[in-house]
């Protein structure tokens, strides 16, 4: 019996030993965008679930639902989204290397995680909803809620790559989990200099333009977007509509391979 | 070109195709418009067609009626079918490109009750004026609310797989419905039988822990779905005696115990209602 209540952790949960790891097939594709893998059906007490690599970034998303609300009727589903920053995956690389002692380790992790993770938490949850959102057919669970847990275990030094890595995820355990979906939601990140356009960045923007844009490439459709650092021009909007499209498709591919493989 | 494969978004093909088959939505599929080179197949700038809102195989099912009733009012050649989305077994070789042609109805998997399904709920709990149940399964569709704990991916080693196997086992069914953590279900007593709806004494028509078979008849509040077992096919189908044994029904409201040979009194399923339904139908054609 497991108790309904809470999510718990993986029924097949082992306690990790560096024996148990073996390798497996890589879904690896090089492209502009970096090397991607993805799992999908990764936890097997959830509906749905999708491991994501793409670079340095390492994302779990799980998806619980339909699942019963109590109280108010509602005729549709109401999606519900949480994202958790491990501490870990808020240090980057070079502070990492630069704590020596593993206490001054902790007290980096607690700083971190305190600081930026709760508003950066808040903000990538909501803009995954916003994202995915469209997509779920809400109309045929009512009474009823779908959660979406998303655990960034490793994050990159960009943001938005991150948070396109999230929502790409997301959409693969939402696919994964067979509730229904008119398609899979993905997204592409992009980093505008003066004359060059960084598709799915790994460094931290300084005054450039840097944003993720959702997609439901097969409807084409945009389902979201999260542009920061200045003003846009119409040229470089459509700039960053054409490189971030092009990511998402990338990854939808990916994910159409996978889904219909495993 | 029908994939034979589909993820959610994938369009399958447009309702009305080049030959003059029509195509329906089934299960796991939905309408939606599409333009440009899509389109461009039916010779409009727009089109309506069918695309995948689940991942798995296509199955296309023949629809005989709908084709006959086409041919009356237009002259089309071609032929009607309707499309499902099946859940991908382990033998399917992904790579094929054309869909199955099956006339077997597909079983969807995370479907929840509409009005007017037959579902199969346990009772959790019993009062004069109505019996709360635990909806397990809704006919045609499969499980129900096995969310956290069991996917419907999830490999169903430790945990209940079939919601109904637990009839075997007195104590854990007891627990399970007890947490009241599905989706849950009201029976009113004017709800249980078609007949002398003012004088149903629910205790003896329902016990805590039986199967039941019911009819939704509303979505109800935020908390019940409302169910209905007044049909003669409808009611309890599996109980439990006294001392634990499963019973069976010898008549419309009683259940005998087949250890002691005590009966008890119940609001009993027919069970061979719909057998007999379906033989009068095969004897009509």
């Amino acid at each position: 019996m497991t108790d309904r209540r809470r999510v718990l952790g993986p029924a097949d949960a082992v306690p990790f030993t560096l024996d148990n790891i073996k390798p497996t097939e890589v879904e690896q594709k090089s492209l502009d965008i970096g090397s991607i893998f993805v799992k999908t059906g990764v936890v097997e007490n959830a509906n749905g679930s999708a491991y994501l690599e793409l670079d340095d970034i390492k994302i779990v998303a799980i998806v619980h639902g339909p699942r019963p609300m109590r109280g108010l009727f509602t005729t549709s589903a109401i999606l519900n989204v949480d994202t958790k920053f491990l501490p870990v995956s808020l240090c980057d690389i070079e502070s990492k290397s630069a704590v020596v002692s593993s206490t001054q380790l902790t007290q980096y992790i607690r700083s971190a995680s305190t600081t930026q993770s709760s508003s950066l938490q808040k903000n990538v949850s909501s803009y995954v909803h916003t994202s995915l959102l469209p997509s779920i057919l809400v109309e045929k669970y009512p009474k009823s809620t779908i959660d979406v847990s998303i655990s960034v275990l490793s994050s990159s030094n960009n943001t938005k790559t991150t948070v396109a890595a999230a929502v790409s995820c997301a959409g693969a355990a939402l696919a994964d989990s067979g509730l229904e979906c008119t398609d899979i939601v993905t997204a592409g990140s992009v980093l505008l200099d003066e004359n060059k356009a960084t598709v799915s960045p790994s460094r931290a923007p300084t005054s450039e333009i840097d944003g993720v844009v959702s997609y439901m490439a097969a409807s084409k459709k945009i389902v979201g977007m999260w542009i920061e650092g200045g003003n846009v021009s119409e040229k470089q909007m459509e700039e960053i509509f054409d490189k971030t499209e092009e990511m998402a498709r990338e990854i939808r591919g990916v994910m159409h391979g996978v889904l219909l493989e495993q | 070109m029908i994939p034979g494969f589909v993820t959610p978004g994938i369009l399958i093909s447009l309702v009305v195709d080049r030959d003059g088959n029509k195509f329906y939505p089934g299960i796991g599929t939905a309408v939606r418009v599409v333009e440009g080179s899509e389109a461009k197949v039916a010779g409009k700038s727009q089109a309506k067609a069918i695309v995948a809102t689940a991942t798995g195989k296509v199955v296309l099912s023949e629809r005989q009626e709908s084709a006959e009733h086409n041919d009356k009012s237009r002259d089309t050649k071609g032929s009607c079918y309707t499309v499902n989305i099946v859940k991908k077994t382990k033998g399917d070789d992904s790579s094929s490109t054309t869909p199955t042609t099956s006339h077997v109805s597909p079983s969807a998997s995370s479907g929840l009750p509409k009005v007017g399904d037959y579902i199969l709920a346990r009772v959790s709990k019993l009062t004069s004026k109505q019996a709360n149940v635990e909806i397990l399964v809704v006919e045609g569709q499969g499980g129900v609310g096995q969310d956290a704990g069991l996917g419907l991916n999830g490999n169903e080693n430790g945990i209940h797989s079939n919601p109904l196997s637990n009839a075997g086992s007195l104590v854990e069914g007891a627990i399970r419905s007890d947490l009241g953590e599905g989706f849950g279900g009201i029976i009113r007593s004017i709800d249980v039988r078609a007949t002398e709806r003012d004088k149903v004494k629910m205790e003896l028509c329902f016990k805590p822990g039986d199967i039941v078979r019911a009819q939704v008849i509303s979505l109800g509040d935020g908390a019940n779905y409302y169910l209905s077992t007044a049909k003669n096919e409808l009611g309890v189908l599996f109980a439990r005696s006294k001392i634990g044994e499963l019973m069976y029904a010898t008549d419309w409201q009683t259940m005998a115990c087949p250890v002691t040979g005590l009966t008890e009194e119940r609001k009993c399923a027919s069970p061979y209602k719909q057998e007999v339904k379906a033989e009068v139908k095969e004897e009509a054609k």
